[in-house]
């Protein structure tokens, strides 16, 4: 068996474009996004700290920002700040380590990384009910692996004076993989809406939708989660 | 010896240079004094506008909207930590849906459209009861309770059908035009052919495209029935299924969620609800099939002043339960 290789994540830049659908107005974010700066000492982490190889090969993927929407309750609408960007941007990729890429690799979901993910609101769906449809758990570890994500979108909701008051991650993910019992393709639509809860952004609402097909079988499922009042 | 005009020289440069240093340390002074104010102002401004804002997610009313007020959403029961589990209520809850008569030359805002609707979040599943605008309740027409404001309707409501009223959407003409209007117009299936000079609704059987003033005028007509409010209010009950159908299909992903309540929160009063309560409101709301939402008008008895007809109260029982109908009525 060959030994693991993980792919370091790359730093990458977007410029954005960001519209306000009902303004019109359009105007330009740029979000420097220096998701190697957690994401790849992590992945280094991990790799030390394997001893044994796990699987054959396995190509994760860095998600990087498309368009971005923002809808305000007031007059009109500014850019995102970069920090907040940033930071959910990261929680989002840390979603996809902890939901699809960690089974898939080792097994078994990130769970510690999984669960801080949520809010008070959705945790019990998301570790309970909902876990199922919203990780690979089910999946289990594969020989190897290789993921594409479509660029993030993000919409944003502000409040009359410009603060966020909810940013939304949309995006797909497309993992091929082999696993012992032939070829799989997993599928999976993810929209995570985060809410601040003190100084972290964390999920507040879901909504997953995954399609997972082997040679044998096709499976969807979905999971549509959120605090209500 | 000293040249006493050399000494007067000096004496008069150094007096000059001392009121010049005096003039500067004023003006520093006096800068610093400048600054200061302008930034305790700007630390005063700043600190307001976070507090209004906090108040605003809160939930406290705040008077300010950065549009016309279209609606007001007022919440009249919170719920109790009783009824969350994994912070959801599990416990039916009932929003009261009014429309009221508040037009300009008429004063008094009452509740012509009252629809209350049962929500059950554990089983997905919702009833909307129409009242008519005249049922009788403690001596005078049900629609008065509105004029002393939405919560002494929602008491009149909530009594009548025995339910706790949770929130309140009131709406005027105005508010239903530009509500309407702001999302687009609303698609209604006319049930039957319309024709009234007095609200202005002419219409044919079938899907069809409203703008806000149409809407007014479809929810408005009771000329063309011989049941005249009744059926009003059944009307009203298929155009408020018809928009959340509508509405439903735009809230599949966040940018239409954001959408909607980007204009709720430009046009809404909110009283004792923040914009997260909406959020988390609409959440469930439109996780509800309208198609299987039921629109049932209560049974009345006489005219005038109307009674319970039979089997109201027990379609009452049946909804205060959790909050949706099942027996047959």
């Amino acid at each position: 068996m060959s030994s693991v290789t993980l792919r370091n994540r790359s730093f990458r830049t977007s410029i954005l474009r960001t519209s306000s659908a009902t303004s019109g107005v359009a105007c330009v974010v740029v979000l420097a996004l220096a998701l190697a700066a957690c994401s790849s000492g992590k992945s280094k982490a991990q790799a030390s700290a394997t001893t044994k190889p796990l699987v054959l090969s396995v190509a994760t993927a860095t998600l990087k920002v498309g368009k971005v929407d923002i809808e305000s309750t007031g007059a009109s609408s500014i850019p995102i700040d970069t920090t907040t960007g940033k930071t959910v941007l990261s929680a989002a990729q840390k979603y996809i380590d902890a939901a699809v890429f960690a089974p898939l690799g080792r097994g078994q979901v990130g769970t510690q990384d999984y669960s801080a993910l949520f809010d008070a609101g959705v945790k019990a769906g998301a570790t309970g009910a909902d876990e199922g449809a919203l990780t690979d758990g089910d999946v289990g570890k594969v020989a190897s692996f290789s993921a594409k994500a479509t660029p993030v979108e993000l919409s944003a909701l502000e409040g009359g004076f410009g603060q966020l008051v909810y940013l939304a991650t949309n995006f797909d993910l497309t993992v091929k993989a082999v696993a012992p019992s032939g070829p799989l393709t997993l599928t999976h639509h993810i929209e995570l809406t985060f809410a601040q809860t003190g100084k972290d952004w964390l999920i507040t609402a879901y909504r997953v939708q995954s399609v997972r097909k082997s040679a044998s079988s096709t499976t969807t499922t979905t999971a549509t989660g959120g605090t209500t009042p | 010896m000293s040249d006493p005009a050399v000494n007067a020289t000096t004496l008069n440069e150094s007096s000059e240079t001392n009121a010049n240093q005096k003039v500067k340390r004023r003006l520093v002074r006096r800068a610093k004094r400048v600054l200061l104010a302008i930034a305790a102002v700007t630390t005063a401004i700043v600190l307001g506008v976070m507090g209004i804002f906090a108040a605003w997610l809160a939930g406290v009313h705040v008077p300010i909207a950065s549009g016309a007020t279209y609606l007001r959403v007022e919440k009249i029961a919170p719920l109790t930590a009783a009824d969350r589990v994994g912070g959801g209520p599990t416990s039916p809850f009932f929003i009261l849906l009014v429309g009221n008569d508040s037009r300009p030359g008429v004063g008094g805002a009452r509740g012509d459209a009252l629809h209350v609707l049962g929500v059950n979040p554990a089983k997905h599943q919702a009833t909307m009861i129409d009242i008519p605008r005249d049922t009788c309740w403690n001596g005078d027409k049900i629609n008065a309770g509105n004029t002393k404001g939405p919560r002494a309707q929602a008491d009149d409501v909530g009594g009548l059908v025995g339910v706790q009223i949770s929130y309140v959407v009131d709406v005027d003409f105005a508010g239903f035009t530009g509500l309407v209007d702001g999302i687009g117009g609303v698609g209604v299936d006319v049930p039957t052919q319309m024709h009234d000079t007095y609200s202005g609704a002419y219409f044919s059987p079938g899907l069809q495209h409203m703008s806000g003033s149409q809407a007014l005028a479809f929810s408005r007509d009771r000329h063309d029935f011989p049941t005249s409010d009744i059926v009003r209010t059944h009307n009203q009950g298929i155009l408020i299924l018809d928009a959340m159908r509508q509405l439903r299909a735009e809230m599949q992903n966040a940018p239409g969620e954001f959408k909607l309540l980007a204009l709720l929160g430009r046009h809404a009063q909110l009283d004792g609800i923040g914009i997260k309560d909406l959020y988390r409101l609409g959440r469930v709301a439109f996780s509800l099939n309208p198609d299987q939402i039921q629109n049932i008008t209560m049974p009345y008895t006489g005219g005038g002043c109307l009674g319970l007809g039979a089997g109201a109260a027990g379609l009452f029982a049946d909804f205060r339960d959790d909050g949706i109908v099942e027996s047959p009525h």
